[in-house]
């Protein structure tokens, strides 16, 4: 791919990526929640993403409202790995919940 | 505590996860029986639970353990998570095949999860881990201890 069209979808992602992170940031200070990650294990890729969960649980029928935060943690035999990498991945995924 | 109701808001999250991922047709179930709770417990003075169990599901990674034998359907986990947004992307696939796409292989996650009851009965902390057992490791096995400790230091901020 040509390197201008990298940049440019890497550009526009970040746009997207950060409108998401501000829903899903509203939605923890509706629900006047917040999660602090203060241990992350040597390795682990220290980077919990916000994501609003509630239009999927809804669309699922279930009554709930909150926010899921991935993902934290990737080692692959006793390595940092990314997902692109292709590794099995070990994570949390802490959300927060109300009916 | 019932454990059934909040697993089916785990299992929305991880279907969710692999959807964003591309997967159209994600699966993922309890493995029945599996989950159990293994200790009553206090997290910053609110009641907490510590459970176990198993869940039948798919990796994300593909078929298998190299990038070119993989997928990743989307490029960046900035376009993954505007997914979750609600902005609805094309599909890559639809655009010329940079990568081949592999099939999501199957596989167990072992989650040890701290259910924090936050104030009220309807007010919750899911911290959940998974692990997978797959390509003959037991990964769960390997990072428990490691995980359980960081999940007690997760911490709840009200405000």
């Amino acid at each position: 791919m040509h390197p201008i069209s990298i940049a440019y979808i890497t550009a526009i992602s970040q746009v997207l990526s950060l409108s998401a992170k501000n829903q899903a940031l509203n939605r923890l200070n509706r629900l006047g929640l917040h999660l602090l990650f203060t241990h992350i294990p040597p390795g682990w890729i220290p980077g919990p993403h916000p994501a609003d969960l509630t239009p999927a649980w809804q669309m699922a029928g279930l009554p709930v409202e909150g926010v899921g935060y991935s993902t934290l943690g990737t080692i692959g035999e006793g390595a940092q790995t990314s997902t692109a990498s292709g590794r099995p991945r070990l994570t949390i995924r802490p959300g927060w919940v109300a009916t | 505590m019932e454990i059934e109701p909040l697993l089916q808001a785990a299992l929305v999250d991880q279907r969710a996860w692999l959807s964003n991922y591309g997967c159209r047709e994600p699966q993922i179930s309890i493995q029945p029986g599996s989950f159990r709770v293994i200790e009553e417990t206090t997290h910053q003075d609110y009641p907490a639970w510590l459970v176990q169990g198993t869940l039948q599901s798919q990796s994300d990674v593909g078929a298998g353990n190299r990038y070119g034998n993989g997928y990743f359907y989307y490029r960046t986990y900035e376009l993954m998570f505007a997914r979750f947004g609600g902005i609805r992307l094309p599909p890559l696939s639809t655009l010329p095949p940079v990568w081949p796409l592999a099939s999501y292989h199957p596989l167990e996650l072992e989650c040890l999860g701290l259910f924090v009851r936050i104030g009220s009965h309807n007010h919750w902390a899911l911290l959940y881990y998974c692990g997978a057992r797959w390509a003959g490791r037991d990964y769960f096995a390997i990072l428990r201890n490691e995980a359980l400790s960081s999940l007690k230091q997760v911490r709840i901020i009200s405000g």
